[in-house]
């Protein structure tokens, strides 16, 4: 699979380390885009905290609307980093090397993108520390345990500083690489941040065993995690959360978007970082198989929450239900969101041609994300729409140019920390694709050398 | 009697193999003999000493302290304002155990990551006895002995095909 | 450290493996007929208890009766008609540890006609669709919900029976050709179609073997679904747990694995198949068995939270039916074999990485998962009004009589003298899969130690 031309460490130091060592032109000219739409967002942001959270689409009774969808939607994405890293890793899939950083990285920066939701959607934001801590001890008040809404934080700054913690570790032996190749005010601090590391065997021993440790730790976390923002719906009774398939149909739908944005990102650093000899067809057709698994199992889950939906025939559901696929346009996002998330990537994956294909795989990847997005807006939105019993409570939603900025700024944001983080640190781990080579071997089977790998 | 170090560069991993290999029992304890790598080798490749580790309790400890801590604050904080909200319990232990299930994991991979640290024995300070091209695909062979034994410990390097022998 | 020359792994060769395989297959232990006597009695005596309950009917005040038959069913359909998924899904995921016992798991498929065969007085058990909730919503009763179950049910079973004789072709030929005049010789020459061993043959059988397994891999949530909601939900009133389904999908995994390790660990004791059940294979499930025990978990709280939480009366009733009342103790117990123990365990590497450990916790878990099917179906058997809004009254926990055990023993003894029967047909050790394997493994001396090289045929 990975049977390609050997790398000398040299030339791995040499390639890999490009960006963090040189500052290309294009680099400087993405980030300065980047940052006019993140700093549009902001803008959009300090607007809305003046005028109120009436200059975005919210309005009774649907006040969960774009922010909570995109909240969702970078939890959901976070997941691939534990996705591709632990569990790939657990399972001794080779083909994880060139991608687990960006992956986790992704993961990182996908969680602060989220938890910055939250805080934009409270309004203001500055009374969300009445909310977390007791003001005064007058007050007589902690937040309430009991709430699935004081669970979300937890849960997520949980992941986050294991997700850092695990790249952190995992940087340890690439910072020394970078700490030996600087020079001037880079080295000390290089040096520092490596914490003396020199490569002995006690060091790689724990550093697999640290891997293999974090990997079975974290697993149960990302599980947890996408869990719990499920809870925020499933434990209420507005009509069509009130399920309990919420839980694994979130988490299989994060993994579903989360691969496919790493997919997406492998594919862009690919061009962009001229990865060529790290990133092959055979690493995005591992992705896409893995793809059509979780994607099959998500629509299982799909088929299971609309089945169950009508089980009971409640009134209620069944007008949930239908605004959601038969009245426009919610029908009609409806139908973009089917198509994008299943019927026209999953088909397309099958076919071999497809999955080895970098340009037929970022648009599928983007396509599923697109669907993702509005899945979760479809679960939210239309519930609220018609969460109560009496028609005059019917409303409807349309989200705000504000809106739409923020949800653009944040997805500039995580660009930018990722391409912030690949000056200072290399997306691909060298450590890992080195101990990859090392590993190469083959099995003369007749006429024919079968690529095979050193087992420990 | 001081001690000093020899470290051996070597661009042929199969060199360093051999010189760890014929060497064994004979001149120099294998626990005075360290290998550096700027990657990983499968264990035992060069016939190391086997570090030992308790790395396996440290989550262990960090999830028990976390658990407590989890227990302590929601319960702590329900019973401290007592306010029922919902219908449920005070203490609920649902809701609470989701709590003290995320604390719980987070103790535990902090620790672990303590953990792997202190049995790296990093932070280090001082690099002491290094050389950057290890990070380049050099193999280091370090020797730590006695000042009087030291040319032997060269000469084991030089017999070995060190490329430089560096002293501390 | 110089090199140890005594450290140096070693294989056997493809022949090798099929000369000891053959020769183990053509003698028959007396032990064996032994086990096969003592399991056609117990099967015999699980007809005896269904013939008595047979004579109470299918009447709506007789329903109750059939409860332990359907969570003996669901028992049978979660542990060996799951193992072709494990054979399936360990062949996508090329795991070279697999191949010896592939074969087991894909020999289990011949249990499928029993479970076929009890699938039919369970659906006769269950009341008409009309007037309460059903999967089968307003379709007419007898098509939509009888022909509709034994339809994908049979589907199932004959996709997994085509799976084992497409796999097992190779080894009926090296049989034919091994015992060309005995009986087994000539129903093996049947069965092998004419396998010489082509380069063509091979490509059919390794796309087949994938695209069967993918079927069946599809298709068993797809009767899962319908076990769930045809034999639980749609008798409890006012239960709607979207989540049940793939509860059953996951526990059934779960049990897959573990009747694996605990077959494994049979055939190692008392059949003499050290040599191919070793460690590696032990090892190398007690993983998925531990990460399907906290799914297993997960799954069930994920079920329970909102219940809980929502609060609701239908909901509150439910729960006290299923955890916190009537079938409290059967929960608990379940609890404990499929998820305290198996974390607590399984957690330690000196358990995980050895023989015993695993196949202890399969063991347990086995009990467990018989446990927490009767905790699901007998329940919802147990309810007098499928109809009901909100179910009152709350039937209380029951246990099985004499006839519900003798149906429970004789269903599991009866899966386990069809296996047995069948790998005296069928070879339960796969040779071309091991054989396959070996030619795909070398040992290599890497620097200062040996060390095992496998490769990954495409």
């Amino acid at each position: 699979m990975y049977y390609r031309r050997t790398l000398t460490e040299a030339q791995i130091n040499q390639q890999l380390l490009g960006t963090v060592l040189t500052t290309p032109l294009w680099w400087i000219i993405i980030l300065s885009g980047l940052g006019i739409i993140v700093a549009g967002a902001v803008s959009a942001v300090g607007f809305m905290v003046n005028q109120g959270l009436g200059v975005t689409g919210l309005r009774q009774p649907v006040f969960w609307g774009f922010f909570i969808t995109n909240f969702i939607f970078w939890v959901g994405i976070s997941h691939a980093g534990v996705m591709i890293s632990a569990i790939l890793r657990l399972s001794q899939a080779e083909w994880r090397r060139p991608m687990v950083r960006a992956a986790e990285t992704m993961t990182v920066f996908s969680l602060m993108a989220s938890l910055v939701m939250p805080l934009i959607h409270a309004g203001r934001p500055w009374r969300i520390f009445y909310w977390v801590f007791p003001y005064d001890w007058a007050r007589g008040i902690w937040p309430d345990v009991r709430s699935p809404l004081v669970w979300d934080p937890i849960a997520i700054t949980t992941y986050l500083l294991s997700s850092t913690l695990f790249v952190y570790t995992a940087l340890i032996p690439d910072l020394a690489i970078i700490r030996d190749r600087s020079t001037g005010w880079r080295k000390p601090v290089y040096g520092a941040l490596a914490l003396g590391w020199h490569g002995n065997p006690r060091q790689w021993k724990l550093q697999g065993l640290a891997g293999i440790l974090l990997s079975a730790l974290i697993l149960p976390v990302f599980v947890s995690v996408h869990s719990i923002v499920s809870w925020d719906f499933g434990v209420s009774l507005v009509p069509s959360w009130h399920v309990t398939v919420f839980a694994p149909y979130f988490v299989i739908g994060a993994v579903h978007s989360g691969v496919s944005a790493v997919v997406t990102l492998m594919i862009i650093m690919r061009k962009l970082y001229k990865l060529e000899n790290f990133i092959w067809e055979e690493h995005i057709d591992a992705l896409a198989r893995l793809l059509i698994v979780v994607a099959s199992a998500w629509m299982f889950l799909f088929w299971l929450d609309l089945i169950f939906a009508l089980w009971l025939k409640e009134e209620q559901e069944m007008t949930v239900w239908h605004l959601r696929m038969f009245e426009p346009p919610w029908s009609w996002l409806f139908f973009v969101f089917f198509m994008a998330s299943f019927v026209i990537p999953v088909p397309l994956w099958l076919f071999r041609r497809v999955r080895r294909s970098f340009t037929w795989m970022l648009w599928t990847s983007l396509l599923v994300n697109v669907g993702m997005f509005l899945e979760r807006f479809l679960i939210i939105v239309p519930a609220l729409m018609r969460k109560g019993p009496m028609t005059f409570d019917y409303a409807t939603y349309r989200p705000s140019p504000i809106e739409f900025t923020i949800i653009g700024g944040t997805i500039a944001l995580v660009a930018s920390f990722l391409l912030v983080f690949s000056k200072f640190f290399p997306l691909i781990p060298l450590w890992e694709e080195k101990e990859g080579q090392i590993l190469i071997d083959s099995v003369r089977v007749g006429n024919v050398d079968v690529p095979g790998l050193v087992k420990e | 009697m001081a001690n000093t170090q020899l470290l051996g560069l070597f661009q042929d991993t199969q060199n360093v193999a051999d010189a760890m290999g014929k060497q064994k029992g004979n001149r120099f304890p294998v626990e005075d003999l360290d290998i550096y790598s700027g990657s990983p080798f499968p264990e035992g490749s060069f016939g190391e000493h086997d570090p030992e580790h308790r790395l396996f309790m440290v989550p262990l400890v960090g999830a028990l302290i976390g658990f407590c801590i989890g227990l302590l604050w929601t319960a702590g904080t329900q019973i401290s304002y007592p306010l029922v909200t919902g219908g449920k319990p005070l203490l609920s232990i649902p809701p609470m155990t989701i709590i003290m299930y995320e604390n719980t994991m987070l103790g535990a991979i902090i620790f672990t990551v303590l953990g792997v640290l202190f049995e790296s024995r990093l932070p280090k300070r001082d690099l002491g006895l290094y050389d950057e091209r290890i990070t380049e695909g050099y193999i280091g062979l370090l020797v730590d002995c006695p000042e009087e034994r030291a040319s032997a410990a060269e000469g084991l390097l030089t017999t070995a095909g060190a490329e430089e022998i560096k002293k501390a | 450290m110089a090199l140890d020359e005594h450290a140096i792994p070693s294989f056997p060769t493809h022949q090798e493996v099929a000369k000891d395989i053959l020769e183990r297959y053509q003698t028959v232990d007396q032990r064996y007929w032994r086990w096969i006597s003592v399991l056609a009695l117990l099967f015999v005596a699980g007809i005896v208890g269904f013939v008595l309950r047979l004579n109470e009917g299918f009447g709506e005040e007789s329903r109750s009766n059939w409860g332990y038959l359907v969570a003996t069913l669901s028992f049978l359909l979660s542990t060996f008609l799951a193992m072709p998924i494990l054979s399936a899904g360990l062949r996508l995921a090329k795991a070279n540890w697999r191949r010896p016992f592939t074969r087991i798991n894909e020999n289990m498929a011949i249990t499928g006609l029993l479970v076929y065969l009890m699938l039919i007085p369970a659906l006769l058990a269950l009341p008409a669709t009309e007037g309460r909730l059903s999967v089968w919503f307003d379709f007419p009763h007898w098509m939509a919900f009888k022909g509709g179950n034994l339809m994908v049910w049979g589907t199932l079973v004959l996709i997994g029976l085509s799976l084992l004789l497409l796999v097992a072709a190779p080894d009926m030929a090296a049989v034919r050709d091994h015992m060309p005049n005995s009986r087994r010789g000539k129903i093996a020459r049947i069965m092998a179609a004419g396998w010489v061993g082509s380069t063509r043959q091979w490509r059919v059988l390794h796309s087949g073997a994938l695209l069967f397994g993918a079927f069946y891999l599809l298709l068993y949530p797809t009767v899962q679904t319908l076990m769930q909601a045809d034999f639980q939900a749609g008798l409890l009133p006012g239960i709607k747990d979207a989540i049940a389904p793939a509860t059953a999908v996951i526990n059934a995994l779960q049990g897959a694995v573990a009747l694996t390790l605990v077959t494994m660990y049979i055939m190692r004791r008392f059949g003499g198949y050290e040599r191919y059940f070793g460690i590696d294979q032990f090892w190398s499930l007690a993983k998925p068995l531990l990460a399907f025990s906290l799914l297993w978990f997960y799954f069930w709280w994920a079920s329970f939270i909102t219940f809980w939480y929502g609060r609701q009366p239908g909901e509150s009733e439910l729960l006290k039916l299923l955890i916190l009342d009537s079938y409290r103790n059967p929960l608990m117990i379940s609890f404990f074999l499929n998820f305290i123990g198996p974390l607590v365990a399984l957690i330690w590497n000196p358990v995980r990485k050895s023989i015993w450990g695993p196949t202890l916790v399969a063991a347990g878990i086995l009990v467990g998962g018989l446990i927490n099917h009767i905790r699901w179906y007998v329940s919802a058997f147990s309810v007098e009004d499928p109809g009901q809004h909100v179910l009152s009254p709350i039937p209380a926990g029951q246990l099985p009589t004499a006839s519900d055990a003798l149906i429970v023993v004789g269903g599991i003894s009866g899966c386990i003298l069809l296996f047995m029967l069948i790998s005296k047909l069928i070879p339960v050790i796969s040779i071309w899969e091991v054989g396959e394997g070996l030619r795909l493994v070398k040992v290599r001396k890497f620097l200062g130690r040996y060390a095992i090289v496998i490769a990954k045929s495409h």
